[in-house]
């Protein structure tokens, strides 16, 4: 048995497909590519996959890892393109590789977002954004229970930066990500929206990739 | 995908309901074909997609080069406010266009309950809800499924009705209207010539007159078109399309793995069943071929569960043979095979040890009526001793929890055959715990599901009153008295929602205003709980001046013209009123293996029925 780390974007309509919905439409993929899995030993045997990073659903994401684990002889180069000749459009595996780093090492992800470029849009995110005032409820569980909470976004801007084309405005950000915090571009969104009393819908948000400690690439 | 659209996708549940873009869906160059198919359930993506019918239809219609199927949905209600209020009509999910630009709608309309969706998904199609007020040629709106067998409440929204099986008959339609498209036809020329298809219903070209009393005068047909229709059938299922790949949703659905269809119609003749009678004669597939189908469907899609489908599985002569060539390769691949609508008579315990080598499903048997008497009323022969024996066998193999399907409401029903209901379930208990070899710390779990009995046409029942909805009531309260136990829980059906079936389901023509005007009052998604709208519903009936009783709790005389009489289902008129007086009587009838009854259904397959397995006398 060995684990093998997969790298898959997903672009265009299946954005909308929730993170639990992408990881039973992989563990198909993985039966359809006839990969040759490892299978768990219990009363259910079932292939082991590991998503290291839910995504947010309406998201695109371009290097998104998965970990599966590999029974038999099969090299990676084989894995990515009998993978990819089962997926339905708009999810590739790019490549697959080694895991290097530990799970618990991915601790940030850089997005970007675009805007349609009305009128002094570009302006405003970008008051709205250096504010430092930035604020949106998240659902989170204190003791075990369901409870609305206000979460500074703005404190959670690791890195920011915004440029603008005659047509669309990118807003490029890091924000935290992992286990122990986590703020996603839609609650950005939400935070923005309510410190500008709009009602912005972005063009496209992508997640570019997931990064450790010092921001540097998780591998 | 269209922008306005994207735009709400972020605000709604489950977007991925509107998005397509599943494996396997087909797409197609627009321009390159010459009919668009909007292939219309109105229920949720999730129901929908879980109707075999859907996906043999889409790629009956897929499988021609000059015509391209898509899918379309009912949009939940958050959905649906959105698309109003931003203007977006009803698209399909493959291209995401606009249906009402579409050449041919159809509906599969499989329950009654989903009338005032279908009416709601025309209008948010932007499309005019009644036949008469589209006037030109495309698109044009048809229907089919369970409920064409009575379409006369729905006969005011649709263009025409497909009776019985749509494989051949739908390649039919699309000729004609190919044909009619170039030739510049009318709406008309063309519905006229489609009556002349077999199987296809125009309901406008017929005249329904009505006695003082409210029921049928008489049913006349106008400008050629035939007094009967008579249903269609597939005769060789080996040789008939089924899809070698199925679309694989994002989203959970209700039933989401492969389905292989084993064979159609049912011996047994129960007489509360619609599904039976409507569907003979039996036709069964080779189990090479299910093997087949159920290979390709697993390769293309990944799916990690086969569910065997019919009206009753192990009925099925080859079904053994068929469970060898599957277990071959599908413990190999860790395939579970599920096995519903099983019989308590004929259970075989070699088939459980079987099914054993992989993976375990439910288990659920439907002994339908809690004493022997009222179980050979509805012609349901099943013993008491067949139930408990199952059971042990089934507690033996290692289940601890058990399904018990009821109706109540059936015809000649007394407080005693309630109290049958919940005796029947207890003796399932006590032979759980009578199993010496019962798995240690855990403790049997009956669930008892008691629904309430809808007389349906093409029964033995469909001149028989249904409870009123204060009698059901009782019946079920007297039901829970008598359940004593813990170890069995028990489940109902709405009786409100039971009544509005009833109404709808033996109705006639004056009801169309009726659903119309409830939709308008906001009634829709009606099978859903938290959706329905009891009280609309009555205030409608009201306004238009309508009595539900008269539909629901009246006794037919066998001499009424019922609704649905012109329609052909193969079955005898004269074999469903004998069937009606021997359950009156308590005299069963032998299912068709035993002894054939001479339903009639076979002689719309040259007099084949593979339950005789030769030709029989017609």
């Amino acid at each position: 048995m060995r684990c093998v780390r997969i790298w898959f974007s997903k672009k265009g309509r299946v954005k909308y497909v929730s993170h639990l919905d992408i990881m039973r439409c992989m563990t198909r993929a993985v039966r359809r590519a006839d990969i040759p899995l490892w299978y768990t030993e219990g009363f259910n045997p079932h292939p082991y996959l590991n998503f290291l990073q839910p995504m947010p659903l309406g998201i695109e994401g371009l290097n998104e890892p998965l970990d599966i684990r590999i029974e038999g002889d099969i090299s990676n180069a084989d894995i990515v393109t009998r993978l990819n000749g089962v997926l339905p459009e708009g999810i590739e595996i790019t490549r697959a590789s080694e895991p290097y780093m530990k799970p618990s090492d991915i601790a940030f992800a850089e997005y970007e977002i675009y805007f349609e470029n009305e009128n002094g849009l570009a302006e405003k995110l970008d008051g709205a954004m250096k504010s430092g005032e930035l604020v949106c409820e998240k659902t989170g569980k204190v003791n075990g229970r369901k409870k609305i909470k206000q979460v500074n976004v703005s404190e959670s801007i690791k890195k920011y930066a915004l440029s603008e084309n005659d047509e669309s405005i990118l807003m490029t950000v890091t924000f935290p990500c992992g286990n122990t915090k986590n703020v996603n571009p839609m609650n950005l969104m939400s935070a923005l929206n309510s410190y500008l009393g709009a009602d912005i819908v972005p063009l496209n948000i992508i997640r570019l990739r997931l990064t450790d400690e010092n921001l540097l690439p998780f591998e | 995908m269209n922008r306005e659209v994207e735009k709400i996708l972020n605000l709604v549940q489950k977007p991925a309901r509107y998005t397509g873009g599943e494996l396997n869906e087909i797409i197609k160059d627009k321009n390159s074909v010459e009919i668009r198919y909007a292939f219309c359930f109105p229920d949720t993506y999730e129901i929908g997609m879980s109707n075999l019918g859907v996906k043999i239809l889409y790629s009956v219609i897929n499988s021609r080069e000059d015509s391209w199927c898509e899918r379309v949905f009912a949009p939940d209600n958050d959905m649906e406010e959105l698309m109003r209020e931003r203007k977006i009509p009803l698209f399909a999910l493959e291209s995401g266009d606009y249906i009402k630009d579409f050449d041919a709608i159809g509906f599969s309309l499989s329950y009654e309950l989903s009338y005032t969706n279908m009416v709601n998904m025309l209008d948010l199609a932007g499309l005019p809800v009644l036949s008469e007020d589209r006037t030109e040629l495309t698109p044009i709106i048809m229907a089919g499924g369970a409920c064409a067998c009575n379409p006369e409440p729905v006969a005011d929204f649709v263009d025409f009705f497909q009776l019985g099986e749509g494989e051949e008959m739908m390649n039919d339609v699309l000729e004609l209207l190919k044909e009619c498209k170039k030739n510049g036809s009318t709406k008309r020329e063309f519905l006229e010539k489609a009556a002349k298809i077999q199987g296809i219903y125009v309901p406008s070209l017929y005249d329904v007159d009505y006695n003082s009393d409210g029921t049928i005068k008489s049913v006349t047909p106008k400008n050629g078109a035939p007094a009967k229709i008579t249903k269609r059938l597939v005769s060789d299922l080996d040789n008939v399309h089924y899809p070698d790949k199925f679309i694989v949703p994002f989203i959970d659905i209700v039933h989401d793995r492969a389905v292989a269809e084993i064979f159609r119609g049912c011996i047994r003749g129960c007489r509360f069943c619609q599904a039976c009678f409507l569907n003979r004669p039996i036709r069964e597939k080779s189990p090479e071929v299910i093997n087949s189908d159920c290979k390709k469907i697993c390769e293309s899609s990944g799916y990690d569960e086969i569910s065997l489908c019919s009206l009753s599985t192990s009925d099925y002569s080859h079904l053994g043979d068929l469970l060898s060539q599957l277990l071959e390769w599908t413990t190999d691949d860790k395939i579970n095979i599920a096995l519903p609508s099983l019989r308590v008579d004929n259970f075989p315990e070699e088939l459980i040890e079987k099914l054993n080598e992989v993976r375990r499903s439910g288990l659920t048997f439907a002994p339908e009526a809690g004493t022997q008497r009222l179980r050979d009323v509805i012609n349901k022969n099943v013993t008491e001793k067949e139930v408990i024996e199952t059971s042990e066998k089934a507690f033996a193999g290692g289940w601890t929890a058990v399904k018990l399907y009821f109706m109540i409401g059936l015809p000649t029903e007394t407080t005693e055959d309630i109290e049958g209901i919940a005796a029947l379930a207890q003796q399932v208990v006590d032979t759980f715990y009578r199993n010496p070899d019962k798995p240690k710390g855990k403790g049997v779990n009956v669930s008892v599901s008691a629904s309430s009995f809808v007389p349906k046409p093409f029964t033995p029942f469909q001149w028989e009153p249904q409870d009123t909805p204060e009698l059901l009531k009782e019946k079920q309260e007297h039901l829970r008295e008598s359940v004593k136990t813990k170890k069995v829980s028990l489940h109902f059906h709405d009786i409100r929602v039971s009544f509005l079936e009833g109404i709808l389901a033996r109705g006639d023509r004056k009801l169309g205003e009726v659903i119309l005007k409830a939709w308008q009052k906001g009634c829709k998604f009606d099978s859903w709980d938290e959706h329905f709208k009891f009280d609309l519903w009555l205030d409608t009936f009201k306004e238009c001046g309508i009595d539900p009783a008269f539909y629901t709790s009246r006794k037919r005389d066998f001499n009424e013209i019922l609704p649905w009489d012109h329609l052909d289902y193969g079955i005898r008129r004269e074999f469903l009123k004998n069937e009606n007086k021997k359950a009156h009587e308590g005299i069963t009838t032998p299912h068709c293996r035993e002894k054939c009854s001479a339903c009639g259904a076979a002689k719309l397959n040259g007099g084949n029925c593979d339950a005789m397995r030769k030709n029989m006398v017609l």
